[in-house]
């Protein structure tokens, strides 16, 4: 379970600003300190900008794993076990399931503007990204496997599927 | 150093490997045996510690000389002869046996006589011209034996000389020892006269020699004391003559009765003898002194053809003599004659249509020998069988193996047609086993034991009925000997379920003949039922020189003619007659129960002969190509033939001559070897980086082996990979010509799918560092490099890719010769294929096809994907003579001549049947049985396990739903 913080609440759009403090809290001591500022804070582009390179840093982080787990996978060494195996069904799954919930875990980084914050179009560049990094995953997770000889590369692992038909002519014995 | 320790390592990695030793008897049985005796056994008994050891001392055709026990008829001891040292004759007095064998008959070997133990060899002066009779006479007292050889006397004890005859034209045939000389006595026929020698036999001086005209139809004789009896046949008289040493007594004639023959029953030193007269009177006779014969006893005239005498002392000494014949009602009847005592006359029930006719006869006590002309011998005592052996089985021509059908009550069950009813009552019915089924279920599954006989069958069990076994380790293994006899055994146990004699057809009553096997196909059995029948395909050469082609088609299961049916064996098997004259070759279409036969002018018989079978021909005969070997005025030839009709000549189809197989001048060939027949599981070999080399799996493949003709030149003995359609050669090797004994070539080879494996004697390395020694190649053809493939399997022999062939081969040094080899056959071909060899120092092995891997490289390691994918292992000049490879214990498996190989119904499983002089039979798993848990699985254990684990769950689910509900409350 991983946490994230909720950047929505800085936007000025949010639907949380208008609730009221809760019980305790007093809004008119800061409010005024608030208010001299918001003249300061940042416009709402800004934000963005943050939030881009922060979807960046989201697009990255799997490339950025990749050493550990090409660590763990030379530490599970070339057997068919039931570690490596493990390790190689988590790093062929998770591209998958990463790209599945891919428009998902991007909203939370779409610009204010966005008009569909879940739409493929918003952060493209940094999906792309997110879908290389990813591949570099898979691809990782495929060689893992073709030296374990588990991909059907070779004409021998397709031997078992040719048929041959009778020959013309028979000889007797 | 690391090479031989790695090949080890790979070697100790199966854990099955060698037989375990409870599995000996189980799986396997073995049959020792002696051959078919060649002379009328004789008893020689000895007392130790007061008990008396009575053995039958017997030669066999098969070269051996062996001891049976006389009580049980156990082989007490037996010495294999070389083929190329045949007993001549051999010899027991006392405790000694003597053998005369070898060429000239100059090799002497005295054993003795209750436990084999080789007492002496020695190698005799040979005689000068060619070889006519040895005989051996013991000097009483010193031990001391003289040995006749045509024209050489030699004696062998303390004191040696050999007496060389001055006239070596004049060949003696026996040799009499009398306390005054030693005298030869020989007939011939060609000068007319009896030739005697007297020698000293202290000194070997010739006293004297002489020789005395007979008329020149007398061509045998007997010696009784110190007389020679002779029939003359133009009078029918007697003569006989007296031997002193200086050899000038007359001959002297009996007329008074008209005499046929004269017998030597082996009492010269009772001095008596049979003379059998031509009414069929039979005499006892003993030479009295001054010369006089006088008739002891006489058998009356017997009513049939063929009578047989037999003499023997008892342990008194005192002699006996056995009068056997056939009457006209082929009835057996026996007379035993002892001086001075009552004639004990019995009769034997020898059923002459299962173990033919009497062919010798000995007498132990009141206990009959007798050998018949199927090769059985049996002791009789009064008319019980005590023991019978069936020595036919050391000259077996063919065998196969034939599946059991399934048992009677699951086979015929009808599921159409069948009423509830009648379903509910079998099923009721079929359900009455379920206790004791579940019973046995139970007691297998706790104790680990395997199930008793449905599934695996052990070699002891003779009481179950012949149905297939869950495993189909129980077969019916057909034999066909060069008796003419057929047998069937059980695979399970080696008993012999039954046994039947060829009959002779239209030459068995008055000419006579032999029945010679030379195919044997199993075919699917005629009418409802779900069995096999067996056709065994025989040439019945006449005596009158006339051969024909005989066929007999039997039920494996009882021995039964199919066709001619009959009602019950007791009878004679008479087969079908095919073709009148000899049989070219005979075929088997591929799956089909159509064979067919080709005769002398090449005519094509299908058989069986129905419309069915010619329309299978006719729509075939553009596509049948038949190679096989004909004899030419230069030496047998491989010819390849066609299939062809031209009305004009012949109704039938004809085979044409298509090809011929070249050989280099000199070269000669030896024999075929055909391919073996099985389902391909795999079409290449899938190397280490996942390409595959494509087999070569041209189904017309078979191998010539060649000879060479020319001794000077010594060019080598060949070995041919030949495609049947057209005769080109696809792989071919020249190996030198063995010289082990005469120069011969030795060669052994087996061919299967794409692997072929020969084994030769190098007698001379050619390289440096090569030795002489035994050697065996394999060679693998594949359609070309990884990846490259042509589709050989479907391509016609006409295309052009169909000469693209690559050879892999690679040699080792094998430790031993071989006399037959095979590969080890499965039911889907899945299993990899073990090599089955019979070795020459009476073994089989089983030598594994990963060690006969033609890639095992030489020149570097194999990569880590080599070794786990192809289990590649480094090559090894030296195939490891490994004892646990044996899978015949510790049985003697003597003179192998051939071994074939059956599928059970399990895929891991192969049936291997060796047949020689021994008959050998046991299952191998060249992958491990991979198919059946292992007999150590621990059953109890994985249920107690399972239990276990249940039993968890069911105390675990409540506590674990109890604290789910509690953290809910405090979420």
């Amino acid at each position: 379970m991983s946490k994230s913080l909720e950047y929505a609440t800085l936007e000025p759009a949010s639907k949380w600003r208008n609730l009221s403090p809760p019980p305790g809290f007093s809004k008119s001591s800061s409010s005024t300190r608030v208010s001299s500022k918001t003249s300061t804070a940042p416009p709402p582009e800004a934000y963005n900008s943050i939030k881009e390179t922060r979807a960046f840093d989201f697009a990255t982080a799997p490339a950025k794993s990749l050493p550990m787990q090409a660590f763990m996978l030379y530490m599970s060494g070339g057997g068919v076990q039931i570690f490596s195996m493990g390790i190689v069904f988590m790093l062929l799954l998770s591209p998958f399931k990463n790209l599945a919930g891919m428009n998902d875990a991007f909203a939370q980084f779409a610009p204010s503007t966005a008009k569909n914050p879940k739409a493929f179009t918003t952060l493209l560049l940094q999906k792309l990204v997110y879908i290389a990094c990813n591949a570099l995953t898979l691809g990782v997770g495929l060689w893992k496997c073709r030296s374990m000889g588990l991909l059907p590369l070779g004409t021998g692992d397709w031997l078992a599927f040719e048929t041959r038909g009778l020959a013309p002519e028979i000889s007797l014995f | 150093m690391f090479r031989s320790l790695f090949v080890a390592l790979l070697l100790c990695t199966p854990l099955s490997l060698a037989i375990h030793e409870s599995d000996v008897g189980v799986i396997d049985w073995h049959k020792k045996l002696i051959g078919v005796p060649l002379a009328p056994p004789i008893v020689h008994y000895a007392v130790t510690n007061k008990t008396t050891q009575r053995v039958l001392l017997v030669p066999t055709s098969s070269n051996v000389l062996a001891a049976l026990n006389a009580t049980d008829g156990s082989v007490v001891w037996r010495y294999v002869f070389d083929n190329s040292d045949g007993i001549a004759s051999f010899h027991v007095n006392g405790d000694a046996v003597v053998a005369l064998s070898g060429p000239g008959a100059t090799m002497m070997r005295s054993f003795e006589s209750l436990t084999g133990f080789l007492s002496f060899e020695k190698r005799l002066e040979a005689p000068t011209t060619e070889l006519s009779a040895v005989d051996v006479v013991f000097e009483p007292n010193t031990g001391a034996m003289f040995v006749l050889n045509t024209h050489l006397i030699t004696r062998v004890g303390e004191v040696q000389w050999t007496w060389d005859a001055p006239d070596k034209q004049m060949p003696y045939s026996k040799l009499v020892h009398t306390g005054a000389a030693l005298y030869a006595v020989g007939v011939s026929q060609a000068t007319a006269s009896l030739h005697l020698a007297a020698v000293n036999p202290i000194t070997g001086a010739q006293i004297n020699t002489a020789w005395k005209h007979l008329p020149p139809s007398v061509s045998s004789f007997v010696v009784s004391g110190d007389t020679v009896i002779w029939v003359v046949p133009a009078t029918e008289s007697l003569g006989f003559v007296l031997l002193s040493p200086s050899l000038r007594e007359s001959i002297r004639t009996e007329k008074t009765l008209k005499w046929l023959a004269v017998v030597d029953v082996d009492l010269r030193d009772k001095e008596l003898f049979v003379g059998v007269l031509t009414s069929g009177e039979a005499r006892v006779l003993k030479v009295q002194e001054g010369g006089v014969l006088e008739s002891m006893h006489a058998f009356p005239a017997n009513d049939g053809p063929q009578a047989l005498f037999a003499g023997g002392l008892d342990e008194e000494g005192a002699p006996y003599i056995a009068r056997l014949w056939t009457s006209t009602a082929q009835a057996i009847s026996v007379e035993i004659y002892t001086p001075g005592k009552d004639v004990v006359k019995t009769s034997l029930p020898l059923n002459t249509h299962k173990h033919g006719t009497v062919a010798h006869l000995a007498i132990d006590g009141l206990r009959l020998v007798i050998t018949t002309s199927t090769g059985a011998i049996q002791a009789w005592e009064k008319d019980q069988l005590v023991w019978g052996r069936e020595e036919s089985l050391a000259t077996i021509d063919v065998a196969t193996f034939v599946e059991l059908p399934l048992p009677e009550r699951i086979a015929h069950v009808n599921l159409e047609d069948e009423s509830i009813l009648a379903r509910l009552a079998r099923q009721i019915e079929d359900a009455q086993d379920f206790p004791a089924y579940a019973a046995a279920f139970a007691e297998r599954f706790v104790t680990g034991a395997p199930p008793r006989e449905e599934v695996v069958v052990s070699a002891h069990d003779r009481s179950a009925a012949l149905a297939r076994d869950a495993f189909g380790f129980k077969q019916v293994l057909v034999t066909a000997t060069a008796y003419g006899s057929l047998f069937g055994l059980d695979t399970a146990s080696g008993a012999v379920l039954w046994t039947r004699v060829f009959g002779l057809g239209w030459a068995g009553d008055s000419v006579g003949g032999v029945v010679k096997p030379l195919k044997i196909y199993v075919v699917e059995g005629e009418g409802e039922s779900e069995g096999k029948d067996v056709v065994v395909i025989a040439h019945r050469k006449a005596n009158n020189k006339l051969v024909d082609t005989v066929l007999f088609r039997v039920d494996p299961l009882t021995g039964a003619s199919v066709t001619p049916f009959e009602e019950n064996t007791n009878g004679l098997l008479e087969g079908t007659d095919v073709i009148q004259g000899p049989l070219t070759e005979a075929f088997r279409i591929p799956d089909s129960d159509v064979i067919i036969l080709i005769d002398e002018f090449f005519q094509i018989n299908p058989y069986p002969d129905t419309e069915a079978s010619v329309a299978l021909i006719a729509r075939l005969a553009s596509k049948l190509y038949l190679p096989f070997m004909e004899n030419f005025s230069d030496g047998p030839r491989i010819v390849g033939h066609g299939l062809k009709l031209d009305k004009n000549v012949s109704d039938k189809y004809l085979a044409y001559r298509t090809w011929g197989l070249s050989l280099p001048a000199g070269a000669r060939v030896k024999s075929i070897v055909k391919p073996r027949v099985g389902p391909v599981a795999s079409l290449g070999k899938v190397l280490g980086n996942r390409t595959t080399l494509y087999k070569y799996l041209n189904p017309r493949m078979f191998v010539v082996l060649t000879e060479d003709t020319e001794e000077s030149t010594s060019r080598g003995c060949g070995v041919y990979v030949v495609d049947g359609a057209k005769g080109s050669v696809l792989y071919s090797a020249t190996v030198p010509v063995s010289v082990q004994g005469r120069p011969e070539c030795d060669v052994h080879a087996t061919l299967a799918e794409n692997w072929l494996v020969y084994h030769y004697y190098e007698t001379e390395g050619e390289r440096d560092g090569e030795t002489k020694g035994w050697r065996i190649v394999t060679v693998e053809l594949y359609e070309g490099g990884p990846d490259e493939k042509t589709q050989s399997s479907d391509m016609s022999a006409f295309s052009v890719d169909s000469m693209q062939v690559e050879a892999l081969e690679q040699s080792y040094v094998y430790a031993h010769g071989i006399t037959a080899i095979t590969t080890t056959s499965t039911k889907f071909g899945i299993t990899s294929k073990d090599i089955i060899v019979a070795t020459q120092n009476n073994k089989i092995h089983a030598i594994p096809r990963r060690m006969l891997n033609p890639r095992r490289l030489k020149d570097r390691k194999p990569t880590p994907e080599e070794q786990q994918e192809e289990l590649l292992i480094p090559y090894d000049v030296i195939m490891p003579d490994d004892p646990r490879r044996t899978i015949s214990h510790t049985y003697e498996v003597t003179n192998t001549r051939q071994i074939i190989t059956s599928p059970a119904l399990l895929e891991s499983t192969s049936l291997v049947f060796a047949y020689g002089l021994d008959l050998f039979l046991t299952r191998v798993a060249p992958s491990n049985t991979f198919d059946i848990l292992n007999k150590s699985f621990n059953k109890v254990q994985l249920v107690l396990t399972v239990c276990g684990l249940a039993l968890g769950i069911v105390i675990a689910k409540p506590m674990v739903r109890r604290k789910r509900l509690r953290e809910r409350w405090y979420q």
